[in-house]
């Protein structure tokens, strides 16, 4: 450009003469101004499927620190809070084993050792804590079991559980505290309707006499000879009471 | 470089960017700073308002300036366009001359960036002259308009131009002829039809002003 006002009329009659009008770029400069505003959109997008990546790993994060069917939990000297299926929370106390089973709506664990505190929801499902001594079976109630050597204690603080063991089942009702256990023995000697048994850990023998059994019971003790093995099951009741005895599994 | 920040070096462009921008202000007052974070103040639809009322002038001065092609001038308008759309410091005001010179302010150092690209390009800028370009674009195109009155005026002495300069300006503008055609054409040499083409613009324009200053009168 030598002149301004030269280039100006140029310009000018280019456009007027040689038909050079200003040409209509509102379509084309609309499709690049989107164009362009698609990276920040690709951005957004990106930020959007990256904080979901986090969340789900988050997710799976808490997932593997949820205890799992099967595994087996142990406290040391600190209690550990559980939930299982939403509807059971548990207190395990210090020094407690036990392991996870059940299935969902029907939730269960094995008590190995130790103490737990069950609060169970009313209409999530059934619960059920199982020992070598016994079985408890819950639905909606609040309940404290611990199990300890041969003994077993349940104390019921709200509702009802049912208590199975190897002389039956029964039910606990709220405010009950039921403690009994199991002893394994050998006969020592039979004399009429009285057997001596000789409990392992325990010094002397224990005379069980018919009165004390139940009817099942009842019917085994003929069977019994002097050197059977058997398991006594007992409760506490003022002193431990034997409650039955039958061969050792 | 924020828009209220002055520039620690000013090269040539950006010297004239600031002493053409709307009322002498390089960001200085009448434009602010988007914020951190802040989306650009002009929005797709006011992208489109500004191609509608601004396309065709901003089109114009850019040839004016001396883009190469019409073609040059497109890529460049375009560009111009998406500057303003991408820009975090848009005029506040929506006067439509402040924004058609804030758009030729972008437009001229677009124009003069992309110059620089192309050192070997034949087209040669002087600079100080860019810098009169635009006050001769706004005494002698705008006139405080949108140019409109103007092209009207070159019609009106177009029209009384008489019949051998129009025919050079057909030969050259409405054919498109080269230069060298027509001074085939018209038997002269290309130097001479060059002198006949630019004293015919220099007659047009003072027509244009007459014809401006007073209607009605400025024949040729």
């Amino acid at each position: 450009m030598n002149d301004p006002l030269d280039s100006l009329i140029d310009t000018l009659l280019r456009e007027k003469l040689g038909n050079e009008h200003p040409p209509d770029l509102m379509e084309r400069i609309l499709h690049e101004a989107d164009r362009r505003l698609k990276p920040r959109r690709r951005i957004l997008a990106a930020s959007l499927a990256s904080a979901a990546v986090l969340l789900l790993a988050f997710a799976g994060w808490l997932w593997l620190q949820e205890p799992r069917r099967g595994s087996i939990l142990q406290t040391d000297e600190k209690p550990r809070r559980l939930n299982l299926g939403g509807y059971c929370n548990l207190r395990m106390e210090p020094h407690t084993v036990l392991k996870l089973e059940g299935e969902p709506k029907a939730e269960a664990i094995v008590l190995e050792r130790g103490g737990l505190a069950c609060q169970v929801d009313p209409g999530g499902g059934s619960f059920s804590v199982k020992t070598g001594l016994g079985t408890v079976s819950v639905k909606g109630t609040r309940f404290t079991v611990r199990m300890d050597g041969t003994g077993l204690l349940v104390r019921i603080q709200e509702g009802s559980v049912w208590l199975g063991t190897g002389s039956g089942r029964h039910l606990l009702e709220k405010g009950r505290v039921e403690e009994g256990g199991v002893w394994i023995g050998k006969i020592t000697e039979i004399q009429g309707d009285v057997i001596a048994v000789k409990i392992e850990g325990e010094p002397g023998a224990r005379l069980v006499t018919p009165p004390d059994l139940d009817e099942m019971t009842l019917q085994a003790f003929k069977t019994f000879e002097i050197g059977s093995a058997v398991e006594l099951d007992w409760v506490l009741d003022g002193s431990r009471q034997i409650r039955s005895i039958r061969t050792a599994k | 470089m924020r828009c209220h920040e002055a520039p620690e070096r000013v090269q040539d462009s950006e010297k004239i960017l600031e002493s053409a921008a709307p009322f002498g202000g390089y960001c200085a007052t009448r434009y602010r700073a988007a914020l951190p974070g802040e989306r650009p103040q002009v929005d797709r639809d006011e992208l489109a308002a500004l191609v509608r009322a601004h396309q065709a002038e901003i089109y114009r001065y850019l040839r004016y300036l001396g883009a190469s092609s019409p073609a040059a001038a497109e890529d460049l308008a375009q560009e111009t366009f998406m500057a303003a759309f991408t820009s975090t410091c848009p005029p506040l005001s929506r006067d439509e001359r402040l924004l058609a010179a804030w758009l030729r302010g972008i437009a001229r150092n677009l124009f003069l960036n992309d110059y620089r690209k192309r050192k070997r390009s034949p087209i040669k800028i002087n600079i100080s002259l860019v810098e009169e370009a635009e006050a001769v674009w706004n005494r002698d195109f705008l006139r405080e308009g949108d140019g409109f009155e103007t092209i009207e005026a070159l019609q009106r002495c177009l029209e009384r131009l008489p019949e051998n300069r129009r025919g050079a300006l057909d030969l050259f503008y409405r054919q498109g002829r080269s230069r060298e055609e027509v001074a085939a054409h018209l038997k002269m040499t290309e130097d001479g039809v060059k002198s006949l083409l630019r004293g015919i613009r220099k007659v047009l324009a003072d027509c244009i002003r007459r014809n401006l200053a007073m209607p009605g009168i400025g024949a040729p």
